[in-house]
């Protein structure tokens, strides 16, 4: 037993709980919670919980390449030492990226045409004409999409390298901790820190857009491609930086739900409707990619978070998926002042 | 030794996992207490309040993996609900609503020494109501049972054998409870608001 609970059972208080017992009789208690905002908090944030677990689950059974990657990174070496003697088998290169939607056209380095589930090894160059844009998986789960007249070469995990026109990167929410994926360009690379963000060459600069998160941006000093420097600047959520060739930054604001974000949506791989699905899980999604903030009016989030989604919403944009889903249900939806709101008609 | 860290990390932890159980015991310690730390620094606005920690709290959902335990779970989740007001505040234009540190205000430093030794209490009915809120605001930063331990002792005048009987608890357990209590309300009135009347000092264990 410690002195002070010693003290307590003798019934001689020390003079620090004495000061402390005055000091609290002279305060107000807690203020109290209001009715229902626990039990509206708690259906949001459980929802968010499921989706973040899922997630995390899917991330981690795309972590699993990993595993190959060093298996044939170890064939590799073996090749390399044994090069003098018959190979018998080449390893496959592990893929880094996998094709998840195409629309017009989506070309390898040889010209020959990809489509959605074709696996991408690291090196892979790809480009799109003037009507083509796609999305493809990284293998970290990261969604990258890719605009009309672009090329560019997948490098590594996580790595590309930008050559002309546009991609748009869509990570998980804000983790300024993790590993982000990195875009390099021939004047600036840009490493996400948990983000939706855009990179895209025009007029002799690149310019970076920042839809939510933060991104990491280093500007060439040189020629060739920039060194990655995170933290050498840092531009949060709704903000854009232009950089030229010199190093120069030009910074600007762009609003998240900014119909120049449109293109991005057009390629957003649909979202899946199988296995125990909610429509608060659906709802999230179409806010995100929307670049609207998520607000249930009342019970709504509670109600959302109850209800089961069935069907597909494949071939749909994002707005219009979520047309059709809401069409199916007692709850009604409004965009307004970059909100998604959601509420009892 | 089982620290406080090494429990918030394992809960975390079990969190992050999908551990359903782990989610409820997470959200039942923390929402309140992470809710009336929005409600100090939005001059009271519920509403504000509870958009701002529903956010945070579900922004949290996706990187429970990054808690690290370098500091208490509370503190951190308190630093994002932070972020979240300060980016609230941005948008809206309203301006964010923060008490003056203790430290900072030589008045209410002098009234904390006196009512802490007991003596008279000449304050000032502004005085009165700024002490209380410190009160309140550090009550309402602590774990649940140590906050209800000690308002049941000090501001509603319950005996040991009562709050004992409240909590399910012995006598003995109960006094170390408050014990507890008392010891974390110390610490937090000076985490928070940088400064500790002298008495706080004498704290032997």
């Amino acid at each position: 037993m410690s002195e002070e609970e010693r003290s307590d059972r003798d019934g001689k208080a020390r003079p620090a709980d004495e000061a402390t017992a005055r000091l609290i009789a002279r305060g107000r208690p807690r203020r109290a919670i209001p009715p229902g905002a626990r039990e509206r908090a708690h259906a949001a944030v459980h929802e968010a919980w499921r989706d973040a677990t899922r997630e995390r689950r899917r991330r981690q059974a795309g972590r699993r390449w990993h595993v190959p990657v060093a298996l044939a990174a170890s064939v590799a070496l073996a090749g390399i030492l044994i090069a003098r003697f018959p190979a018998e088998t080449i390893a496959p290169a592990a893929p880094v990226a996998t094709v998840a939607l195409v629309r017009g056209e989506l070309s390898g380095a040889d010209g020959a045409r990809l489509r959605p589930g074709a696996e991408l090894p690291a090196g892979t160059s790809l480009s799109t004409d003037g009507a083509g844009r796609a999305a493809l998986s990284l293998a970290d789960g990261t969604s990258l999409r890719v605009d009309h007249d672009t090329r560019l070469t997948l490098t590594a995990d996580a790595r590309l390298r930008l050559e002309a026109g546009a991609v748009y990167v869509d990570t998980a929410p804000a983790d300024p901790t993790g590993d982000g994926v990195t875009i390099m360009t021939s004047y600036a690379t840009a490493t996400d820190l948990g983000t939706q963000f855009e990179v895209r060459l025009a007029d002799e600069a690149a310019l970076i857009r920042v839809r939510e998160g933060k991104v990491a941006i280093a500007p060439a000093t040189g020629t060739g491609f920039a060194a990655v420097a995170p933290g050498q600047h840092v531009a949060p959520a709704g903000r854009a930086a232009r950089v030229t060739a010199d190093g120069g930054i030009e910074a600007s604001d762009i609003s998240p739900h900014d119909p120049s974000w449109a293109w991005a949506q057009s390629v957003a791989p649909a979202f899946e409707t199988a296995g125990d699905r909610k429509l608060g899980e659906f709802l999230r999604w179409s806010a995100r990619e929307l670049g609207l903030e998520l607000h249930y009016s009342g019970d709504t989030g509670a109600a959302a978070a109850a209800v089961d989604l069935s069907g597909s919403v494949e071939g749909m944009t994002p707005g219009e998926a979520l047309q059709a889903v809401m069409a199916t249900t007692t709850l009604a939806y409004r965009v307004q002042d970059g909100r998604l709101e959601v509420y009892r008609p | 030794m089982t620290t406080q860290i090494s429990i918030d990390k394992a809960l975390a932890t079990r969190v992050g996992r999908g551990d359903e159980a782990a989610f409820e015991e997470f959200f039942s310690a923390y929402f309140p207490r992470l809710f009336r730390f929005a409600l100090s620094r939005t001059d009271g606005d519920e509403a504000v309040a509870e958009e701002v920690v529903q956010r945070t709290l579900c922004n949290v959902m996706y990187k429970m993996d990054s808690f690290r335990g370098d500091a208490p779970l509370f503190t951190w989740l308190c630093s994002i609900c932070r972020n979240e007001l300060s980016a609230y505040f941005r948008k809206s234009g309203r301006e964010e609503s923060f008490a003056q540190p203790v430290e900072d205000n030589t008045e209410i430093h002098a009234a904390l020494e006196r009512i802490s030794e007991g003596g008279d209490d000449p304050l000032t009915e502004r005085h009165r109501d700024e002490i209380a809120g410190y009160v309140q605001a550090t009550l309402e930063a602590l774990p649940d049972n140590y906050a209800r331990a000690l308002e049941w002792k000090y501001m509603q005048g319950l005996s040991v054998a009562e709050i004992a009987g409240e909590l399910g608890l012995s006598e003995k357990a109960a006094e170390s409870v408050l014990t507890r209590a008392r010891k974390a309300f110390r610490e937090a009135f000076e985490r928070l608001w940088g400064f500790a009347p002298r008495l706080f000092a004498d704290d032997r264990d």
